[in-house]
């Protein structure tokens, strides 16, 4: 059994994420980072797409009331176990009584912890994703929530150290052009190349609010009811882009001026609020 | 890039993993209705279908497209719906905010507005935004309200609202840009069943007003709208 004395900003858990529903207008969800969420299950020899604990900005505290095998990826929320510094990337012995505590990240947005063996939790329509808007899976996690381990044997010691690029807090984002590109008004598509972007604190898993001088559309541009897609950027009249993210809604109303691709999207979802990057539109 | 469905010629256009298709003409057929096929024969190739009243859009894990428009190509796709069903829908209408800016917007007292809605039926035209959304046509036209341009506080599971020249049904409870006007004890999404809603584009839907005391008992009741309507 483990529990969460503290539960962080927002933690959620994750796995995959759920296909086939978004006819219905139930979104994937899943990882932000599936690349880290991946490798945390590699660290501990648990199935690539086993469920992990997804923190957001903030580490939760965690109490093990059992041995267990541990790994940590993503951003560095500066991990301590039983007060001394637990590194990422790497296998980690806990025992009985100890404790993990995460802090603020100083570099990322999104933290994995995935624990060896299978993790007790809700699963629904084929997923362990928790999608907070349904209530589909677990709730996001509060303090007190406690979660039981199965193992089907002892515990498997084998310890890895996984080399790691991750580029979090990237400064430039790929993407390409979107079904309406051509919506920007001419000036606008050569600010959307040139000017620096932050994210918004107004973001969450649906969606990235973006900050950045105002975008136009085109004069004739009509509107039209179309299909989104997690890393679409959908341009409302405001002048603000939105980024579509994992659990984001199926369809929408204003134009799709770019999409970035899913592997850049697990980079993107690693930017903190506020912290400058460009788009670099590749045709 | 082109794929004939049903003698429908569609120009399919690839954004990364996903494939938009576009009737090359005006279609003789509802997208959603036919985009629902595709997801019920889906391979597992084909990892997600969502669909509007304009294009419908393919999600994919394989590495050509082609592979899937061969596939797309060999489905039987039915022009009519066999299975369309009709439906009796209980709302209870009430004083919503919304309704003042609905009198100012039609000129109509709410009794009125009310009054001529319920005398229409109405089709579901799409599923989507977000989970049991309702997208439904037959609005007149002198009942339309635009949207507000900010959705603002949160409204109630099961809200009915006017979007435009759609009657909309809000499943969750949700921030919402529509303009409610009342609301619904009956659910349309059925989750965790599969598949998660138990209505489909094509059905018909027809709009009973009822009072405060039935809201009460059948919200007790927590039917959904089959076991409503049996």
């Amino acid at each position: 059994m483990i529990e969460f004395t503290k539960p962080g900003m927002y933690t959620s858990i994750q796995d995959a994420g759920r296909l086939g529903l978004a006819y219905y207008g139930i979104p994937r969800s899943g990882a932000m980072d599936y690349g880290a969420l991946r490798m945390a299950n590699m660290l501990v020899g648990n199935a690539k797409d086993s469920p992990c604990f997804e923190f957001t900005i903030q580490g939760g505290e965690i109490e093990f009331g059992e041995n267990a095998i541990i790994g940590m990826t993503g951003a560095d929320m500066q991990w301590m176990l039983n007060g001394e510094e637990a590194g990422r990337y790497q296998t980690i012995e806990v025992k009985t009584g100890d404790i993990l505590k995460g802090g603020y990240s100083i570099s990322g947005v999104r933290g994995y912890l995935a624990i060896q063996g299978k993790l007790d939790c809700a699963h629904v329509y084929n997923s362990h994703s928790s999608y907070a808007y349904a209530k589909l899976g677990n709730a996001p996690i509060k303090k007190g929530d406690a979660f039981e381990i199965k193992h089907e044997g002892p515990l498997n010691k084998t310890f890895l150290s996984l080399m790691h690029f991750s580029d979090y807090d990237a400064a430039l984002i790929k993407c390409i052009k979107g079904p309406e590109y051509d919506a920007l008004a001419e000036y606008s598509s050569k600010q959307f190349q040139d000017m620096t972007f932050k994210i918004s604190a107004q973001s969450n898993r649906m969606g990235a609010r973006l900050e950045c001088e105002k975008l136009e559309w085109k004069k004739d541009f009509m509107t039209k009811t179309s299909c989104l897609v997690p890393g679409m950027i959908q341009l409302p009249p405001s002048g603000n882009p939105i980024v579509i993210l994992q659990d984001g809604q199926t369809t929408g109303g204003y134009p799709r001026i770019a999409l970035i691709e899913e592997e850049e999207l697990w980079k993107f979802n690693q930017i903190r609020f506020g912290k400058e990057f460009k788009f670099i539109l590749s045709v | 890039m082109f794929v004939v469905l049903n003698n429908l010629k569609f120009k399919v256009s690839a954004f990364s993993h996903h494939l938009l298709l576009h009737p090359s003409d005006k279609p003789t057929l509802h997208l959603p209705y036919l985009a629902k096929q595709i997801l019920d024969n889906s391979n597992t190739t084909i990892i997600d279908v969502r669909a509007t009243e304009e294009e419908i859009c393919i999600s994919y894990d394989s590495e050509s497209p082609e592979q899937i428009l061969d596939y797309l190509s060999t489905l039987p796709i039915e022009t009519v719906s066999e299975t369309r069903k009709h439906f009796v829908l209980p709302v209870l209408f009430y004083e919503t905010e919304d309704m003042s800016h609905i009198e100012t917007h039609t000129g109509m007292s709410s009794d009125d507005y009310i009054k001529h809605l319920i005398s229409a039926k109405y089709t579901l035209r799409m599923l989507g935004f977000v989970p049991g959304f309702l997208y439904m046509t037959g609005l007149e036209n002198k009942l339309h309200v635009p949207r507000k341009s900010m959705p603002v506080t949160n409204i109630p599971a099961g809200s009915i609202a006017v979007g435009g020249e759609f009657l909309g049904l809000y499943s969750l409870s949700t921030p919402a840009g529509w303009n409610v006007i009342g609301k619904t004890p009956i659910r349309v999404l059925d989750i965790p069943n599969t598949p998660p809603m138990v209505v489909s584009p094509g059905d018909t839907i027809e709009i009973k007003s009822i009072s405060e005391d039935e809201f009460r008992v059948l919200e007790v009741m927590a039917q959904n709208i089959i076991e409503y309507n049996d």
